[in-house]
């Protein structure tokens, strides 16, 4: 049996501040501010035109870099409120959608196919190809920061406005990335991933 | 003269009131009085089954062999059929076979001016003062007690009396009868005087020779006194039937604990013992058995494990067959020894306490459970996250 280790629950009230007399608008980095960043928290906010005109414009790896940034101090307030590692699906999956959905980067969810781990981003006001790999970059730092993993993540898929990324391994990610690239759906993909490896390369 | 006239007036209605009853009492019919008289007086009233006249028997017996009976002559043909419906009440009792033997029967004739019926009798002051003839009959006790048996089945002789009639002989035979009138008088006094017999006394009105007013026995309550006296313990076969004992045979009641100590299986006894230092056979070998199964261990591989604590479960040892084969190792064998040696009374104290039944220590698993386990096992584990991300990042 496991012990789900309890957390503190987002209080919206201080997620954000704006301090008006001083042009400023800050960020709750979590339960306690032991881990505000360097910046105190300050954010900008940025229409999303604007940040995908942004992504478009310096490329996908500018854009994932990009994507990152923001995903680690995303999952640095996850962390700093829960033990990612010990809570539950539930639990965590909650919090990262809570720190997503106040940036305003749309609403999260996580598929599990088989052992692969799958999230979902629902609205997202990135679009495109670039878009997604924003995206899909700020799930990752956000996940490797809350989690503490080194990982990786591709997106798979769109549906409209839901996006999947897929969680993995950078081998993996790569794998992926090939078969996609070779055509192969991105169920095939995941079922492809499960197979063991000699299989899977032939 | 006027006396004389007088009295041969009163032996001329002496003589047809004779005449009367004797036509009377030869007709066949019981009388009516006398069923009614045997209801009230020799039968009780409300007899408890078995209620038989068997009862009777001993007291008829001392009744027969202290009968009297006297009669004068000039009645003598009257009171033979009387005595014969006095016997009918007898019959109520043992119908229709027994017939009272009248031991001693005393009838007052009251001579009344007519011949009137028992019911038409008025006050007790208008015949009181009529002349009044005594009859006393005696009946000589010439049937042997034996043969008096009452027609019950318990064993007892029956009374069988059937067809035969109580011998009556006169008092002329043995007793002195008054040959005259003032004599019968004197005799009647002497008679008020001295307490009846124990015999029954018929008084009967010698005009109503059926219908005749018969007194009720001298003293029946004494009478019924001496019949539950006499009852006779009824056999041991019915007794037995009958009568439950009281108290149940003690010898046979063991108390609570001396029955628990025998039935206790030396099989429970075992598990408690602790483990000495004890030496014995090696060859000896044991049998240990769960109430399960029962199915045969071998001995402990290691001492330690025959020296922890008392057995939860009922383990049977029979110490009777080798079942097991020596351990090859000496330590196998000194785990044996352990066993074997223990004590028994230490076991016997703490074997009824300590060791729980097999129904107790065996878990009740329901179908609900099993279910219940099935879901669970088949239901997703509550993973958390990281558990759930190296799984993805191992792929």
């Amino acid at each position: 049996m496991t012990a789900f280790v309890e957390h503190s629950p987002f209080d919206p009230k201080k997620a954000v501040t704006f301090d008006l007399p001083n042009g400023q608008v800050r960020l709750a980095s979590g339960a306690d501010d032991s881990h505000r960043e360097t910046d105190n928290g300050r954010a900008v906010i940025v229409p999303a035109a604007a940040l995908g005109v942004l992504a478009a414009a310096a490329g996908e790896t500018a854009s994932r870099e990009l994507g990152r940034s923001i995903g680690r101090s995303l999952g640095a307030r996850v962390h700093a409120r829960l033990d990612v590692r010990g809570g539950s699906l539930d639990a965590v999956v909650t919090e990262l959608a809570t720190e997503l959905a106040l940036v305003g980067l749309g609403t999260l969810s996580v598929e599990r196919w088989g052992r692969a781990l799958i999230v979902c981003v629902s609205d997202s006001p990135l679009g495109g190809a670039t878009g997604d790999a924003l995206l899909a970059a700020a799930l990752e730092g956000m996940l490797s920061s809350a989690s503490g993993r080194e990982l990786r993540t591709t997106p798979l898929a769109r549906e409209g406005a839901q996006l999947r990324v897929l969680v993995g391994n950078v081998a993996s990610i790569e794998r992926v990335i090939g078969w996609l690239a070779e055509g192969v759906s991105w169920g095939d993909a995941i079922t492809r991933l499960h197979a063991p490896r000699e299989e899977a390369v032939s | 003269m006027s006396r004389l006239e007088s009295a041969r007036e009163q032996i001329a209605k002496l003589e047809s009131l004779l005449a009367r009853i004797q036509r009377r009492v030869a007709e066949p019919r019981a009388p009516r009085t006398m069923v009614k008289m045997s209801e009230a007086r020799l039968v009780p009233a409300d007899p408890t089954p078995p209620f038989t006249p068997v009862l009777n028997h001993p007291v008829e017996s001392e009744l027969v062999a202290h009968a009297v009976v006297t009669a004068p002559p000039h009645v003598e043909p009257v009171l033979e059929p009387v005595l014969e419906a006095a016997a009918e009440p007898m019959l109520e009792a043992a119908p229709p076979m027994i017939e009272e033997p009248v031991e001693s029967i005393s009838g007052e004739f009251a001579v009344a001016e007519a011949p009137m019926e028992l019911e038409e009798l008025g006050p007790a002051s208008e015949y009181d003062s009529l002349p009044v003839v005594e009859v006393q009959l005696v009946e000589h006790a010439q049937e042997p007690v034996a043969s008096l048996t009452p027609a019950v089945e318990d064993g007892r002789p029956d009374l069988d009396i059937v067809g035969e009639r109580a011998h009556m002989e006169h008092v002329g035979e043995e007793l002195a009868l008054p040959q005259e009138h003032e004599e019968h008088e004197e005799h009647e006094e002497e008679e008020r005087e001295q307490p009846p017999e124990s015999g029954r006394e018929l008084v009967a009105s010698p005009y109503e020779s059926q219908r005749v007013a018969v007194a009720t026995p001298s003293a029946p309550e004494e009478l019924s006194l001496e019949l539950h006296e006499h009852v006779e313990p009824p056999p041991e076969s019915s007794k037995n039937l009958r009568v439950a004992p009281a108290v149940p045979e003690t010898s046979a009641v063991v108390p609570f604990e001396e029955r628990l100590e025998p039935e206790l299986p030396p099989k429970l006894q075992a598990p408690m013992v602790e483990t000495p230092d004890l030496g014995f056979d090696e060859e000896r070998t044991m049998e240990v058995q769960l109430d399960r199964g029962v199915h045969p261990v071998e001995a402990a591989p290691e001492p330690h494990e025959v020296e922890a604590g008392p057995v939860s479960e009922p383990v049977e040892i029979d110490r009777s067959e080798h079942v097991v084969e020596p351990a090859a190792e000496p330590h196998l064998v000194d785990a044996t020894r352990v066993v074997e040696a223990e004590p028994a009374p230490v076991v016997q104290a703490a074997a009824p306490v300590e060791i729980p039944s097999a129904d107790v220590i065996r878990p009740q698993i329901l179908a609900a459970d099993v279910a219940a386990y099935l879901t669970a096992a088949r239901a997703p584990r509550p993973e958390t996250f990281g558990v759930l991300l190296d799984a993805a990042l191992d792929l």
